[in-house]
C-alpha cells in the first residue's frame, strides 16, 4: 500500500467518527503518529481525547473511519486485538492489583512463570532507568513507582505504540523529569508515543508534534517551536484566555489554627502526624503534596468530618476540635471536598436541592420550611454565573457531567459567605475556561478577607495561587515557606519525603 | 406511574395463566372481583375502608424509606396503633368526642412512633440492622395484643376472644349514609398530601431525603445523620399507628386478635408499587383495597376456592414488588449519556 517514497505512518486514524446517545464525541478525526515520534494530544475535558484513544486501544468501536497500523488497515474486535498489534495504554488510574508483587502483576495475563518475569523486569528496569524492585508489593509503592510498573508492563508485552493518559498528574517535578527522559528513550528506539495532557507547558517541552482537539474535532496540529502556550490554550477553548494575576495585599488576623493534630485514616492507619498550621484572613495556604499523603484527612478534620485523635482545631479563636460539621459551617467554614462529586453532592437530589446543601439551615429555611422560591432563584444564579451545563435546576444532579458537578460544588461553596474556605483539588475535572474562572474566584475570595486552605497536587497551581506553601508527606508537614521564598526544586524534594533539599 | 401499571398488568396476566391452567375462567373471575369491589356504593365504601390502613402503612414505610431506613415493622406498628386506640377508647370515656378522638389519634401516633423508635435507636446508636429488629418487633406486638385480647381486655359477655368495645363517643363519624365509610379514610388521604409536602418542602424532609440518598453527602451538609434516622423511624411508626387507630375507631370499635394482621405487609407492597411516592400511594393502596375486597367475591362469582383466591392475591403482591425493578430498567434506558 505505502509507496517507498512515502514515510510509513506507524499509526493512522482516518475520518474517525463516534457518537454516544445525544453526543457526537468525535467527528471526522484524522490523527497520526510516526515511529519515533512523541505526539501530544491536547484538549479540554470532553474534547474527545480519551474516546479517540479508547478507539485506538480497541475499547470502543468507531461508528465510521479506519485505523492503519504500519500502513495496514486493522479492525479491532476487542482490546486484545490492539494489544497484539502493539498498542498499549498507561492509564491515569493504574490498573494494578495492590496485593500482588510487581512481577506477579506483570505475569498476570501472560503465561510466563513469575521468576522468569522477575529477571526480565530487572533487565527492563535497568535498561530504561525505571527503578523498581520486581518483588515488592504494589500496595507499598508510591504513585510514581506504580507508573513505572505500568510502563515496564507495557514494555514486557512488547508495546510499540504507547499511549500515556495524563501521566504527570500524579508525579512530583523530579519524577516528571525522569518520566520525560524515559519517553525520549522509548521514542529514540522507534516507538510511537501519544502523550495526552492538558498541561500546555509539558506538551511544549516534550512533544515533537501537538494535535489539539476541541468538541470532537481536530482544530490543529502544530510543532512546539511554532506556537506558544497562549495560542494552544486559545485553540483548546476557542477563545482567548487571560491568565489570572495575583494582587498583593495584606493578610489580616488568624482565622484557622491547627495545633499538633494527629488523625487516622478510615482503615485506622495514621494519616496526620503532629500537624500544625495557621491561616490568616486574605491568605491562601497551599498544601503541596502527592495525593494520598494525608491531604484528604487534613481537609476533613478542618471541616469537622473527621475526628482528630490529638491536637486542636481553632477557628476564629474558638476551639472547634471534634465539633460537628454543622458547627464548623456555622462558624463560617466552607468546604470543597476532595471527592467533590461523591461527598459534596447528593446525586439523586435536583440541582436546586444540591445548591443549598449545607445551607438548608441558615439561609434557606424559616420555621422548618424550605423557602422554595429563594432556593430556585439562588440555584439559577449559581448555574448561570458558574456556567453549569444542566437541562434545568429541577433535573437530577445525576445527569450532569463530572466537570459540571464539580462546578456546582465550587459555585455553592464559593458563593457562600465564609471566613475559611477549604478547597481540596477545586480545579480537578474543570476545563480551561472554568479553571481560570475558579482560580480568579479563589483570589477574589482572599480579597474579600477569606482565609483559604488550598490543596492541590499541581505545583503550578500551588505556586500561582498561594501566599504560603506547606508541603505534606506521609501526614507530616515537611516545611512551610512564603511563596516568594519557595523553590520548586526544594518543594518537589520535600514532596518525595527528602528532607534538607537546599 | 407507567411502571406501576405495567407491574399490575403483569400480575393480572400471570394470575390469569394460573386460573386458566386450573380450568377456571379468568375473565369471569376478574369481572366478579371488579363487581364485588365497586358495583354498589356499599361495596365501593368497603373497598375504600379496606384501603385506609394500607395507605397509612405504606406512607409510614415510604417516609422511613426516604431516609434509607427499611421499616418492615409496619404490621406490628399497626397493632400498637389499635392497642393505643382501644386503651384511649375505654379509659378517657368521660371526654366528649371532639376531644376524645383527637386524643386517641395522638396516643396512637406517639405509641406506635415510640415503638418504632426502639429499632431506629438501635440502628442509629449501635448500627443494628433495622430490617431484622423491625421484623422481630412485629412478633412482640402480636403477642402483646394476644395477651390483651385473652386476658385484661377480654369481653366476658362474648364467647369469642375479643376485647370490650370502645365508648361510642370515640366512634368516627360515618361519611355516607347506608355505608360504613368512616372519617378515618380522610385521615389517610390527608396524611398522603401532608407527607408529600413534608418531604418536599420542609427542612426535616430535606434532611431525611439527604440521608437516604447519600449519608456521606448529608453529613457533609451538616445533617446529623443518626438523629435524622431516629426521627424518621419515629415518624414512620407514628404514621402507621394512625392507621391502626382508624381501624378501631372507624371500622371495628374493638380488637380481635388478628384484626390487622398482614395489613402492614400489604402496605409495604403498596409503597413499593408506588415507588414510595406519597401521592402514588393513594392510588396503589386503593388498588390493594380493591384487590383484597374484590377477591373475596371471586369465590362466589367465579367459583374459586379460598386457596385459589389467596394464590391470586399472592401473585398480585409479588408482581407489584417488581415495580421498582421496572423503574430501574427504565431509568437505565433513559439515564445519563456516556460522556467521553
Amino acid at each position: 500500500m505505502a509507496k517507498s517514497t512515502e514515510k510509513v505512518q506507524k499509526v493512522q486514524m482516518k475520518n474517525v467518527t463516534k457518537s454516544f446517545p445525544g453526543v457526537l464525541a468525535l467527528s471526522q478525526v484524522h490523527f497520526s503518529v510516526e515511529g519515533g515520534e512523541i505526539r501530544g494530544l491536547l484538549g479540554e475535558n470532553g474534547a474527545g481525547k480519551t474516546t479517540l484513544m479508547n478507539i485506538l486501544c480497541g475499547l470502543y468501536r468507531s461508528d465510521e473511519g479506519e485505523i492503519y497500523i504500519d500502513g495496514k488497515k486493522v479492525e479491532f474486535g476487542s482490546p486484545l486485538d490492539a494489544i497484539n498489534l502493539g498498542v498499549g495504554m498507561v492509564h491515569q488510574h493504574f490498573m494494578l492489583i495492590p496485593v500482588f508483587s510487581v512481577a506477579e502483576n506483570i505475569a498476570l495475563g501472560c503465561a510466563d512463570p513469575v521468576t522468569a518475569v522477575q529477571e526480565k523486569v530487572r533487565e527492563l528496569s535497568e535498561k530504561y532507568g525505571l527503578k523498581v524492585d520486581p518483588r515488592s508489593r504494589v500496595s507499598q509503592l508510591a504513585l510514581g513507582e506504580r507508573q513505572r510498573v505500568e510502563i515496564i508492563k507495557a514494555l514486557y508485552t512488547k508495546v510499540d505504540i504507547f499511549i500515556f493518559d495524563e501521566p504527570t498528574s500524579v508525579l512530583i517535578p523530579q519524577e516528571v523529569e525522569s518520566l520525560f527522559s524515559v519517553l525520549k528513550l522509548l521514542a529514540s528506539e522507534g516507538r510511537s508515543i501519544v502523550f495526552i495532557t492538558h498541561k500546555l507547558n509539558e506538551a511544549l517541552q516534550i512533544c515533537d508534534n501537538i494535535t489539539v482537539l476541541r468538541g470532537g474535532k481536530v482544530v490543529g496540529s502544530l510543532k512546539p517551536q511554532q506556537t506558544t502556550a497562549k495560542e494552544l490554550a486559545a485553540m483548546m477553548v476557542g477563545a482567548e484566555i487571560s491568565a489570572v494575576q495575583k494582587v498583593p495585599h495584606e493578610a489580616g488576623e488568624e482565622v484557622l489554627e491547627i495545633q499538633n493534630v494527629t488523625a487516622v485514616r478510615d482503615d485506622g492507619l495514621p494519616a496526620l502526624k503532629d500537624v500544625s498550621l495557621s491561616i490568616r484572613r486574605g491568605e491562601i495556604l497551599g498544601i503541596a503534596g502527592v495525593a494520598g499523603n494525608g491531604q484528604r484527612e487534613l481537609s476533613e478534620v478542618v471541616a469537622g468530618l473527621r475526628k482528630c485523635t490529638t491536637g486542636k482545631v481553632i477557628v476564629k479563636k474558638r476551639d472547634l476540635t471534634n465539633a460537628s460539621p454543622s458547627k464548623f459551617r456555622q462558624n463560617g467554614v466552607s468546604f470543597i471536598p476532595e471527592e467533590g462529586i461523591n461527598l459534596g453532592l447528593i446525586l439523586d437530589f435536583t440541582v436546586a436541592e444540591n445548591s443549598i446543601l449545607g445551607k438548608q439551615d441558615e439561609a434557606f429555611s424559616r420555621l422548618g420550611l424550605i423557602k422554595s422560591d429563594e432556593v430556585r432563584r439562588y440555584a439559577e444564579q449559581l448555574v448561570s454565573s458558574y456556567d453549569v451545563a444542566t437541562p434545568g435546576i429541577d433535573s437530577s444532579a445525576r445527569v450532569l457531567s463530572g466537570g459540571n458537578l464539580q462546578k456546582l460544588v465550587v459555585a455553592r461553596e464559593l458563593t457562600r459567605k465564609s471566613d475559611l474556605l477549604i478547597a481540596a483539588y477545586p480545579l480537578r475535572g474543570l476545563d480551561v475556561r472554568a479553571t481560570e474562572f475558579v482560580r480568579r474566584k479563589l483570589l477574589d475570595a482572599t480579597m474579600g478577607n477569606v482565609a483559604v486552605l488550598f490543596i492541590s497536587e499541581d505545583l503550578d497551581d500551588i505556586f500561582d495561587l498561594s501566599d504560603t506553601i506547606a508541603v505534606i508527606y506521609e501526614g507530616k508537614i515537611m516545611g512551610i515557606f512564603p511563596q516568594a521564598k519557595a523553590n520548586r526544586n526544594e518543594v518537589g524534594l520535600l514532596m518525595a519525603g527528602v528532607e534538607q533539599g537546599g | 406511574m407507567y411502571t406501576a401499571i405495567l407491574a399490575v398488568l403483569l400480575g393480572f396476566v400471570i394470575a390469569a395463566i394460573f386460573l386458566e391452567a386450573s380450568g377456571l375462567n379468568a375473565f369471569d373471575a376478574y369481572s366478579a372481583m371488579f363487581l364485588g369491589a365497586f358495583s354498589t356504593p356499599y361495596r365501593t365504601a368497603e373497598t375504600l375502608i379496606r384501603a385506609s390502613p394500607f395507605m397509612l402503612g405504606a406512607l409510614g414505610f415510604a417516609l422511613a424509606f426516604k431516609a434509607g431506613y427499611w421499616n418492615i415493622g409496619v404490621d406490628g406498628q399497626l397493632v400498637i396503633g389499635t392497642i393505643a386506640a382501644l386503651w384511649g377508647g375505654i379509659t378517657f370515656t368521660y371526654l366528649p368526642s371532639i376531644l376524645l378522638i383527637p386524643l386517641i389519634y395522638l396516643l396512637g401516633f406517639l405509641g406506635a412512633g415510640a415503638w418504632s423508635l426502639i429499632s431506629g435507636f438501635l440502628k442509629a446508636k449501635f448500627h443494628v440492622n433495622e430490617i431484622l429488629t423491625t421484623l422481630m418487633m412485629n412478633y412482640v406486638a402480636y403477642w402483646v395484643v394476644h395477651y390483651l385480647v385473652y386476658f385484661p381486655w377480654k369481653d366476658p359477655e362474648v364467647f369469642l376472644h375479643q376485647t370490650i368495645p370502645i365508648a361510642s363517643s370515640a366512634n368516627l363519624p360515618i361519611l355516607a349514609a347506608g355505608t360504613r365509610l368512616h372519617a378515618g379514610v380522610l385521615v389517610g388521604l390527608g396524611s398522603a398530601f401532608i407527607i408529600y409536602i413534608f418531604l418536599k418542602r420542609t427542612r426535616l424532609g430535606y434532611s431525611i431525603r439527604a440521608v437516604g440518598f447519600g449519608p456521606d453527602g448529608a453529613r457533609y451538609g451538616g445533617v446529623n445523620v443518626s438523629r435524622t434516622v431516629m426521627i424518621a423511624s419515629f415518624l414512620s411508626g407514628a404514621i402507621v399507628g394512625v392507621g391502626g387507630v382508624g381501624e378501631v375507631l372507624g371500622a371495628y370499635h374493638l380488637i380481635i386478635e388478628n384484626l390487622t394482621y398482614n395489613f402492614g405487609f400489604i402496605g409495604i407492597a403498596a409503597a413499593m408499587l408506588a415507588l414510595n411516592n406519597p401521592l402514588g400511594i393513594i392510588l396503589s393502596s386503593t388498588f390493594f383495597g380493591f384487590l383484597i375486597t374484590g377477591s373475596l367475591y371471586m369465590t362466589r362469582g367465579a367459583a374459586l376456592t379460598i386457596g385459589a383466591v389467596q394464590l391470586f392475591v399472592g401473585i398480585m403482591i409479588l408482581a407489584t414488588l417488581v415495580s421498582p425493578l421496572i423503574a430501574k430498567i427504565r431509568k437505565k434506558k433513559t439515564g445519563p449519556v456516556d460522556r467521553q
